[in-house]
């Protein structure tokens, strides 16, 4: 059994990355806004080791690419197992996300669960939001 | 073209024919073209603003009163000044962007004695001239272009010495309002109202340009023919002595540098279905360190500043896809080596790399260079140096408002 469960780790199909993969903007012309809901965020407290997990909304208006999902899955997996502060990951997860895609502007808010009875939210802009659109807190 | 809000509206092009890309006449009527283009596809549409990019260190002299051109044009890759060039580095301009057979310098001077300077005459760029064209009048430049004519802050003191008799322009920031179109123009293009001529830029500025706004950190590697690094700065660096210079931008320096090396070195090797069809099967998983310098010819500029450095691409395994991946990782390590030494003299910590050019989506070269880098690599969507032109119209234009 054990070396079964050997090859399963190893050969697993997909794994982690901090690659992000873009696609055109099918509609370049156009300002509109992508909405994308990261319910399974997680990653270590980087003071005890423990896990933390956040609920993430990611709010776009993109330029001359989209974010391909997939990508953002494994780029999301791949903080499964690294400590990070929340106001730091959070950033750096905007950041990596703005210069994959160059968006006209873009917004991520982070719910972290509760620890030590306290709730922390960020939330992280990169530009303005278009005059045409409002910004959304759906 | 972009709208007032800075979306994207369109691309029209106009192809040089063959023959025609030195001659500043062609340039105008292109742009004039261009311009009646738009007309007609947007009639409803205004246009508001004008910038224009060209190749940085074209130039020729010009009448700074009609702008007649007074010799030919030397083009950006043009080497016919080397000996004016050696004779400008005994007199102290050895080293920075301006120096060398490249630099405005040494052309300007293979001009005048090739041709002579009458009273009158001035230095023009390429965009500087097609921008005073479209204004009526000569005699500015955008501080981009400039710099590789010999413009730091202030002229070289060696263009204000004799045997340089010829007219400076007056430099201003990229992305000043210079002026409205000319009447002549407005009237002959049947415009409503005359748009607003500013300063523009390089094409390398204006690639930059067109990414749009990026985050602290962020290091933009061009792999075109060869290999060009970019990173903000929050203050300008110059290191002649290892290639680096800087563009002011609107609040902050575009920092930088560019190889001799890349892509030109990979098709010099091999075509490009070979290359496709080896980049396919990389990067092996071991691989010999074969440590290569990828070069054309002798001669470095930027992460090592040395006329003289030799190509080092031997041994040659007999397995082409062995030679194929020293050749990435050689390109990979200097790009790493590049932004290592940007840091050093004080640009931001690399902490992400977008990739722009040809190169930039060969995926056997992005992985290695995620190995070398060690930082995440994106790749930018296709756009443009005109479009980064059009930001700086756009930036001009509001401006003005």
């Amino acid at each position: 059994m054990a070396s079964k469960a050997s090859t399963l780790e190893t050969e697993m199909p997909t794994e982690p990355t901090k690659r992000l993969d873009t696609f055109a903007n099918p509609n370049p012309d156009r300002d509109y806004q992508i909405h994308i809901r990261i319910p399974e965020f997680t990653c270590l407290c980087p003071k005890t080791g423990q896990p933390d997990f956040a609920e993430m909304q990611l709010v776009y208006v993109p330029d001359e690419a989209c974010i391909e999902l997939k990508s953002l899955k494994l780029y999301i997996w791949s903080y499964r197992n690294e400590g990070a502060f929340h106001e730091a990951v959070t950033n750096r997860i905007l950041d990596d996300l703005v210069a994959a895609t160059i968006p006209r502007y873009m917004e991520i808010t982070a719910r972290f669960n509760v620890r030590g009875g306290l709730y922390t939210t960020v939330v992280a802009r990169h530009g303005r939001p278009p005059a045409s659109l409002e910004r959304s807190d759906a | 073209m972009l709208d007032e809000a800075g979306r994207r509206r369109g691309i029209l092009a106009q192809a040089w024919p063959a023959g025609q890309s030195l001659s500043p006449a062609a340039w105008l009527r292109h742009a004039l073209q261009l311009i009646a283009l738009i007309r007609r596809r947007r009639p409803s549409a205004e246009i508001a603003a004008i910038a224009v990019d060209g190749t940085s260190g074209t130039t020729f002299l010009c009448d700074t009163t009609s702008g007649r051109p007074l010799t030919p044009v030397m083009a950006y890759n043009d080497g016919r000044a080397g000996i004016e060039a050696r004779a400008l580095a005994a007199r102290g301009l050895a080293e920075g962007p301006a120096s060398g057979p490249y630099g405005g310098p040494a052309k300007l001077l293979w001009l005048t004695r090739h041709y002579g300077a009458p009273s009158g005459a001035g230095i023009a760029a390429q965009a500087s001239w097609l921008s005073g064209a479209l204004l009526g009048h000569y005699g500015l430049m955008d501080e981009h272009n400039a710099l590789k004519l010999g413009f730091d802050g202030s002229w070289t003191q060696i263009l204000r010495e004799r045997p340089f008799t010829v007219r400076l322009p007056h430099v201003v920031p990229a992305g000043t309002p210079l002026g409205p179109l000319c009447r002549t123009l407005t009237r002959r293009l049947g415009l409503r109202s005359a748009p607003l001529v500013v300063a523009g830029t390089t094409d390398s500025t204006a690639a930059f340009l067109a990414l749009g706004s990026l985050p602290v950190g962020c290091g933009v590697s061009s792999l075109g023919s060869t290999l060009v690094l970019k990173i903000e700065s929050p203050h300008p660096i110059s290191v002649p002595e290892f290639g680096i210079y800087s563009h002011r931008l609107p609040k902050t320096w575009l920092v930088g540098g560019a190889s001799n090396s890349g892509a030109a070195v990979l098709a010099h090797y091999f075509d490009r279905p070979t290359l496709a069809r080896l980049s396919a099967t990389l990067p092996l998983p071991t691989s010999p360190r074969l440590d290569y310098y990828p070069l054309l010819a002798p001669g470095e500029r930027f992460p090592v500043s040395d006329p003289r450095l030799a190509p080092r691409l031997s041994p040659r395994p007999a397995d082409d896809r062995l030679f194929l991946q020293g050749l990435l990782e050689g390109l990979a390590a200097i790009e790493a080596r590049g932004y290592a030494l940007l840091a050093r003299y004080g640009a931001p910590r690399l902490q992400r790399v977008v990739t722009t050019g040809g190169g930039a989506t060969n995926g056997a070269w992005r992985a290695i260079r995620e190995q070398a880098l060690e930082v995440p690599i994106s790749l930018a969507a296709d756009r443009p140096a005109a479009f980064g032109a059009a930001r700086l119209a756009r930036a001009g234009w509001l401006d003005t408002r």
